[in-house]
């Protein structure tokens, strides 16, 4: 009994030095808003056989920083002096924060024959982290390499990795009718996905990153194919007579949305990915286009003309009740869905021009983030909803865009003559 | 006097003429059948000889056509005519009702032909809400022909959206020309 | 139990119980809000607390009573010269009260002289330490920023950091003591915080060995 008084005692008078302690409270707001700095040291080559592929991978991991829109580089004649270590003294990040950076990247490459290894090393100044990975493969895809590391240094600075290896599916015209292209985030790598000299739209790249639908003229009806990315092979997926069109992957990659004529007007139906389960879900004598689902795969949004113009309406799929979305303008058409959930982009006209705008999934907040000459459509989002690509007939023919997703810094994605529309965002690629 | 006989003689020569004219009509219809017959047969053979002279018109008015990229070979003809659509609109105005009524003509004197009805729209809006609006238009023409009387086994119709201007420029102009109905022959 | 237990044990009592209730109610803890100097003009300053004793008249009396008394006394033996001498005598006496009371007057005067001087130093301390917090608060506001073209919708947020700055002005135990509920949002207030180190020393007019601070970040 004495001992636990005694305790209590002794420790209510541990207490005694934070009562009446006054502790000052200081009020800080308005931050500003500004770049990531930081500066890419440098890439150092160790292959036997020396070459240009460290000042690729440095040059290339520079671009990527750049275009994700989060960074300031931090340039050469600030550096103090570099060497290749893996620690550094206080002083030298000192220094470092001197000259503006608040992270430093740098690595080696080890290119063997066909393989090659790149090692590289994240510090960030302000909170002495030191993060490091490895990758290797082919030569051939040593960019990918990089964009990975790029996508990681992403993720250290903003919890969320990046989407610098992602690829962007299009209608070019470029080898004078319509094919379905793919080209990378960064502008490199275009690959000619068809080539069956017909008239290709539409593609659509399936969440799980096995396959391209898009519709075909080539039987002399719209039809639905499937490009298999794997073997590179095509096949008709569904060739009803009438509209087999713009095609929507569910989020989980097991069926597709598409439109399909009924009735003498255009609805929205669905379909299992073998083919099976083609269901009606419009029963308008109305049109009805464009499809996009929700990320949570519940709900589907959609373009359609029941009050006389284009407006976009958003559907839930088990009730089937739908809601008008879209109440300005005449014209609101190419829906898609946010990755995040929130909100829906999409394209309307106010008077003669087409617009890239963004709304709440609750019809507030109606965003216009284009204001350009040229008409603006075919808005799509990137996977982690940072970005938004479109097709703009601004400097002419239309050509692919991408910006953040709040409208700011538009850079040019695509410049082939004939010019490319109708985008999709492939999924990421390396994983979480 | 001489003046009224005269009257008098044109007006039953006249008459006479007339009747013997009715007269002819009449004995056939009284039963020379045999007559009658030879009156039918030259009455085919004029009617044959009329539509021997459509199909040759037909048949010269025509054209093979290849899309390229779209397989097979269609006809056109220049007797099928385009119509043609209000900007954002698929409803048949006056002008396109009498065009689809001549080509409804010309379809039944050609009882042989499939012909498929093309929906297109000029380049404004998106590809995917004009592929709708191309079909609409199809629809509405196919939809009037069968009003017509053209039987529903010798239509069908297809959607190009926006893909196929007949003008690639971008003003008013080439759009109207854009917004059309146009008419092919899938087979015979 | 003996009497001396029983009356410690009292005494422990006592002194438990104020304990307690100054754990409970917290008008001891006082979270003293600072906002920084642009928002306040410098010229006010908290009233700083005078224990001023005042020196009343009425203590004069008694040495002046206590000279008659014994003036009083040595009036009768002899009546010329204890007239002189009472003269005298009164002279000196009344010399000695005046320098008593002089003496008094400078004990007064040297005491409020020396309690000026604190009050004036302790205002000086005070006007020091809240300059310092202005520094504070100039050095942090100038380091707080958050990600362009990733952090704009953010919402309305604060998390408030737990600091502690040594006198040579170097920061240490950075804690979040109360998070904003947005990872990337404190990372980046600790941060604002951390780039901030090192502050200035603190002025040699503050007597503290350290300063425990909380900054509240808000978007």
């Amino acid at each position: 009994m004495k001992r636990t008084f005694l305790a209590f005692i002794l420790t209510s008078m541990l207490l005694l030095p934070n009562l009446g302690v006054a502790r000052v409270y200081i009020d800080i707001g308005s931050p500003t808003f500004r770049p990531f700095p930081i500066a890419i040291t440098g890439f150092k080559d160790l292959s036997p056989v020396s070459g240009d592929i460290a000042k690729s991978i440095h040059a290339i991991l520079l671009n990527d920083l750049t275009i994700s829109g989060l960074f300031e580089i931090v340039e050469q004649e600030d550096f103090p002096q570099w060497q290749f270590k893996q620690r550094l003294s206080d002083e030298e990040c000192q220094e470092w924060l001197e000259s503006g950076a608040e992270a430093l990247a740098w690595g080696t490459v080890l290119q063997e024959g066909s393989r090659i290894n790149v090692h590289f090393w994240f510090l960030d100044l302000i909170e002495r982290n030191l993060t490091t990975g490895r990758y290797s493969g082919e030569v051939g895809r040593f960019r990918e390499i990089v964009h990975r590391i790029g996508n990681e240094i992403i993720r250290q600075v903003t919890g969320q990795k990046g989407v610098l290896d992602t690829q962007i599916a299009y209608v070019s015209k470029y080898t004078g009718n319509k094919e379905i292209h793919s080209i990378n985030f960064d502008g490199h790598n275009a690959v000619q996905i068809t080539s069956n000299r017909s008239i290709n739209l539409s593609p659509a790249w399936s969440p799980d990153n096995r396959i391209i639908a898009y519709t075909c003229f080539r039987r002399r009806n719209p039809d639905l194919y499937f490009a298999d990315l794997s073997n590179k092979t095509h096949r008709l997926f569904l060739g009803a007579a009438g509209l087999n069109a713009a095609p929507a992957w569910s989020p989980d990659s097991k069926r597709l949305a598409l439109m399909m004529r009924r009735g003498g007007s255009s609805e929205i139906f669905l379909i299992n990915r073998d083919g099976s389960n083609l269901a009606q879900l419009t029963h308008t004598s109305y049109n009805e286009a464009s499809p996009t689902w929700s990320p949570d795969g519940r709900r589907l949004a959609f373009v359609s003309d029941r009050t006389g113009s284009p407006q976009i309406y958003v559907m839930d799929l088990a009730s089937k009740r739908t809601v008008r979305l879209t109440y300005n303008g005449s014209y609101n058409a190419s829906p898609d869905w946010s990755p995040r959930g929130d909100r829906i982009a999409y394209c309307g006209r106010l008077e003669r021009r087409f617009d890239i705008f963004t709304i709440k999934i609750d019809g507030s907040e109606n965003l216009m983030l284009t204001s350009e000459a040229g008409g603006n459509e075919d808005p799509v989002w990137s996977p982690d909803g940072r970005y938004i690509v479109f097709s703009s007939t601004r400097s002419g023919n239309p050509h692919l865009f991408i910006m953040n997703a709040n409208g700011t810094n538009p850079r040019r994605l695509t410049r082939n003559e004939g010019g490319e529309t109708q985008p999709s965002w492939s999924p990421r690629t390396d994983s979480e | 006097m001489s003046m009224r006989v005269a009257l008098a003689c044109v007006l039953i020569g006249f008459v006479v003429f007339m009747s013997t004219g009715c007269q002819r009509g009449i004995v056939i219809e009284e039963g020379d059948e045999k007559a009658k017959g030879t009156e039918a047969v030259e009455g085919k053979a004029r009617e044959e000889g009329k539509m021997a002279d459509e199909k040759e018109r037909i048949e010269a008015s025509l054209q093979t056509k290849r899309y390229p990229g779209i397989e097979g070979e269609v006809l056109e003809s220049s007797m099928l005519k385009d119509i043609h659509f209000a900007f954002d609109r698929y409803d048949l105005s006056p002008e396109a009702r009498g065009a689809l009524a001549r080509n409804a003509d010309f379809i039944l004197k050609f009882p042989e032909a499939k012909i498929q009805i093309e929906g297109h729209c000029d380049e404004r809006g998106t590809n995917e809400y004009n592929l709708a609006l191309g079909d609409r238009r199809a629809m509405s023409a196919k939809n009037y022909l069968l009003s017509l009387g053209v039987p529903v086994t010798r239509l069908s119709t297809i959607s190009y959206g926006e893909e196929l201007p007949l003008d690639p420029r971008h003003n008013e102009e080439a759009w109207a020309k854009n917004r059309r109905g146009h008419f092919v022959i899938l087979s015979r | 139990m003996r009497p001396i237990e029983k009356a410690l044990l009292i005494s422990l009592l006592i002194h438990l119980a104020i304990i307690i209730s100054m754990a409970v109610f917290p008008f001891v803890l006082t979270k003293k809000h600072y906002t920084p100097v642009y928002q306040v003009s410098l010229v006010t300053q908290p009233e700083p607390k005078q224990k001023e004793t005042t020196v009343t008249p009425e203590k004069k009396k008694p040495p002046v009573k206590k000279a008659t008394r014994v003036e009083k006394k040595a009036a009768p033996p002899k009546k010329k010269k204890t007239v002189e001498r009472k003269d005298n005598k009164e002279k000196r006496s009344l010399t000695r009260v005046q320098r008593a009371i002089d003496d008094i007057k400078k004990k007064v005067a040297s005491q409020q002289k020396v309690k000026e001087a604190q009050v004036r130093t302790s205002r000086i301390v005070e006007a020091k330490r809240n300059a310092y917090f202005d520094t504070i608060a100039t050095h942090i506001q100038a380091n707080w920023s958050l990600l362009k073209n990733q952090m704009e919708d953010v919402g309305i947020l604060t998390t408030d950091v737990g600091l502690q700055i040594r006198r040579d002005g170097t920061i240490t135990k950075i804690v979040i003591e109360k998070p904003s509920g947005n990872v990337l949002f404190d990372e980046f207030a600790v941060r604002a915080v951390k780039r901030s180190a090192p502050l200035p020393p603190f002025p040699k007019e503050m007597k503290e060995a350290k300063l425990e601070v909380t900054i509240g970040l808000s978007s």
